[in-house]
C-alpha cells in the first residue's frame, strides 16, 4: 500500500463527504491522509493524533457503505478538536501542565460525539491557550501554533490550534471553544470561518470549563455552508449540560433563502472602531458595503461589558483553580497563573457586579436590534501579531498584545450573543475577519449574511502559501 | 448603588495600596504567593481593579442575581 500524501487538503468538509459517499475515494484513504498531515504538522497544531481510533471508525464506515447501509452526511470527513474536549480514553489537559496525570476521560464529549455520529472521523487534538485563557497560542507547555499564512506569526487563540488546522489544510472542520473571543480570533487571524453560538446552544458537556457562565463551544470550517452544518449536527438538548435545553433549530435548509431576502445590517461604531488598525477599518467597510450596511451604530455600554467580561473571567475562573493555585502555582503557564492569582484575590463582589451589569448590557443590546438583523464588528483589532510580540499600537499607545486582541468579541460573548467569524477577501494580505452578530438563538441570520457574502467573494478562506518559511 | 464594604474598599484603592491589599486578602483565603509570580499578579489585580470600577458602580448590588439568559 502506498503512503499518503501528506499535501494540504483544502476541499470542503462536504466534498469530502461526497466522494467517499460517490465512491471516489474511501473513508480509510480519507483518514489515513488526514494521519499523515497531522504528523508532518508543520504549524504545531496538534498535540495528539488517534491513529487508532480514526482508522477503525473509518474501516467501519467503508464496511458500511460497501453492504449499502446509511452513513452520517460526514461520514469519512477528518475532524480535530481542541485539547480540552473529552475523548474516551484520553486525559484531557486543555493546554496544560497540571492536568497531563489526570485520569483518561470516560466518555467523548458531547459535541465530539454528535459529530462522530454523523460519521466524522476524529483525527487528534489540538494546541491552545493554557485553560483557553488567551488570545495567542503560546502555549508554554506545547510551544506556539504557528499562523499558515505566516509561520511567524501566532495563530491567535484560545483555538488556535484549531484556526491553524483548518486554515492549513490539516482538516476540513475543527472544534473550539469561545469564552472571549477564542473562537472568533483565532479565525480572523487565521482567514477561517469560525462560529459562537448562542449562549446554551450547543453543549458544553466534556469540554473543560474555563468560565462556566461565559463558555461556548463550537466549529471552524472552510466555508458556510460546513460550518452550518457541523452546527446543525452538534444542536439538540443536553441533558449534561443544564444550559443546553432549545430544541434542534436546523440553520443549514433554510440558509439559501434567508440569504436571499432582505437583512437589516449595522456597523458598531465607537468601541468597536476605537484603536482597530487601519486595514481591519478597510476590511470592515468591504463587508460593510456588500452588505449596505448602515454606519455608527452605537451599541450603549460596550466598554462597560468589555470590562465587565474581563473582571468576571479569573475571578470565576480561579474558582476552579484554587486548590492547584495553592498547591502549585509555578506548574501553570506563567501568562495564565498571574491572571487566575489576581482573580482568586479580587473581591467575589466584582464578579457580583459583572453578573449584575449583564442584563443591562443585554437589554441594551435587544433595543439595538429592533433595527437590525444583523451587526458587524471587527473580530480582532489587527491582523496577526508576531510570535513572541509582546506589545502593539492602538491609537498610537502601546498596549499588550493579550490584553487587547479580544476588546472586541469580549463585549458579545458576555450577553452570549451567536455570531460568525467571516474572513474577509483581500488576496495577498494578511487574514482577518468580521463578526456578523445576530440577535440570540438567531444563527441563522449570521450565517445567511455569511452565506451572502461568500456567494458574492466578498468573504473567502485562503488557501496559506505552499512553502512558508519558519523565520523565527 | 454599590455598598458591598469589600467592593467599595477595593474599588477605592489606588494602585499603591494593590499589594497590602493583596498580602491581607491572600492570608485571608491560604495563598502564598512565590516570589516569581509576585509582580505580575499586582500588576494584574490593579488592572481589575480600574476596570471594575467602569461598571461595578453603575449596578445596584441589592438587586439579585438571576439565571442569565441572552
Amino acid at each position: 500500500m502506498s503512503a499518503p500524501s501528506t499535501r494540504m487538503d483544502f476541499r470542503s468538509a462536504q466534498a469530502v463527504a461526497a466522494d467517499v459517499r460517490e465512491g471516489r475515494t474511501t473513508a480509510r484513504e480519507e483518514t489515513r491522509a488526514a494521519l499523515a498531515r497531522a504528523t508532518g504538522d508543520r504549524f504545531n497544531a496538534y498535540t495528539a493524533v488517534f491513529a487508532q481510533r480514526a482508522l477503525a471508525q473509518a474501516e467501519a464506515i467503508d464496511v458500511d457503505l460497501a453492504a449499502g447501509r446509511p452513513v452520517g452526511p460526514l461520514a469519512g470527513v477528518p475532524f480535530a478538536v481542541k485539547n480540552l474536549f473529552d475523548v474516551e480514553g484520553v486525559t484531557t489537559v486543555a493546554g496544560s501542565k497540571i492536568r497531563r496525570d489526570a485520569a483518561p476521560a470516560a466518555h467523548d464529549a458531547t459535541a465530539v460525539r454528535r459529530l462522530t455520529a454523523a460519521g466524522a472521523v476524529l483525527t487528534g487534538a489540538l494546541n491552545m491557550d493554557e485553560f483557553a485563557y488567551g488570545f495567542v497560542t503560546e502555549n508554554a507547555h506545547d510551544g506556539p501554533t504557528r499562523n499558515p499564512h505566516d509561520l511567524t506569526r501566532i495563530a491567535g487563540g484560545s483555538s488556535g490550534g484549531s484556526a491553524a488546522a483548518v486554515a492549513g489544510g490539516l482538516v476540513p472542520l475543527t472544534l473550539g471553544s469561545d469564552t472571549n473571543g477564542s473562537i472568533r480570533v483565532p479565525a480572523s487571524l487565521c482567514g477561517v470561518f469560525g462560529l459562537k453560538p448562542t449562549l446554551g446552544r450547543l453543549s458544553r458537556q466534556g469540554a473543560f470549563p474555563f468560565v462556566e457562565s461565559l463558555d461556548h463551544v463550537g466549529p471552524f470550517a472552510r466555508t458556510v455552508a460546513d460550518l452550518a452544518l457541523a452546527y446543525d449536527l452538534m444542536q439538540g438538548p443536553d441533558p449534561l449540560d443544564p444550559l443546553c435545553r432549545r430544541p434542534a433549530e436546523p440553520a443549514a435548509p433554510r440558509l439559501q433563502a434567508v440569504a436571499d431576502g432582505a437583512l437589516r445590517v449595522g456597523v458598531l461604531g465607537r468601541w468597536f472602531a476605537q484603536g482597530a488598525f487601519p486595514e481591519v477599518l478597510e476590511a470592515l467597510e468591504i463587508v460593510a458595503d456588500a452588505l449596505q450596511a448602515r454606519r455608527g451604530v452605537e451599541l450603549p455600554g460596550a466598554e462597560q461589558a468589555r470590562a465587565a467580561a474581563f473582571c468576571l473571567t479569573p475571578i470565576e475562573a480561579a474558582h476552579l483553580h484554587l486548590p492547584d493555585l495553592k498547591a502549585r502555582p509555578l506548574d501553570y503557564d506563567p501568562a495564565v497563573r498571574d491572571r487566575l492569582l489576581a482573580g482568586a484575590l479580587a473581591p467575589e463582589a466584582v464578579a457580583e457586579a459583572a453578573r449584575r451589569y449583564r442584563p443591562v448590557f443585554r437589554n441594551a443590546a435587544r433595543v439595538v436590534f429592533q433595527d437590525f438583523d444583523v451587526l458587524l464588528a471587527p473580530a480582532s483589532v489587527c491582523p496577526a501579531p508576531g510570535i513572541g510580540q509582546a506589545t502593539m499600537e492602538m491609537d498610537g499607545q502601546p498596549v499588550s498584545v493579550r490584553r487587547n486582541l479580544g476588546a472586541y468579541t469580549q463585549p458579545i460573548s458576555y450577553i452570549g450573543l451567536p455570531v460568525v467569524a467571516a474572513p474577509v477577501n483581500r488576496p495577498g494580505k494578511p487574514p482577518i475577519g468580521v463578526q456578523i452578530i445576530a440577535p440570540a438563538w438567531r444563527e441563522d441570520l449570521a450565517l445567511a449574511a455569511a452565506l451572502r457574502l461568500e456567494r458574492a467573494g466578498v468573504v473567502a478562506a485562503h488557501r496559506p502559501p505552499v512553502s512558508p518559511e519558519v523565520k523565527a | 448603588m454599590a455598598t458591598d464594604p469589600a467592593l467599595t474598599a477595593f474599588l477605592a484603592l489606588d494602585d499603591d495600596a494593590v499589594a497590602a491589599y493583596a498580602d491581607a486578602r491572600a492570608e485571608a483565603i491560604g495563598l502564598v504567593l512565590p516570589p516569581e509570580t509576585r509582580a505580575g499578579t499586582l500588576e494584574n489585580l490593579a488592572l481589575l481593579r480600574r476596570q471594575a470600577v467602569t461598571f461595578a458602580l453603575l449596578v445596584d448590588d441589592a438587586t439579585p442575581i438571576g439565571a442569565f439568559e441572552p
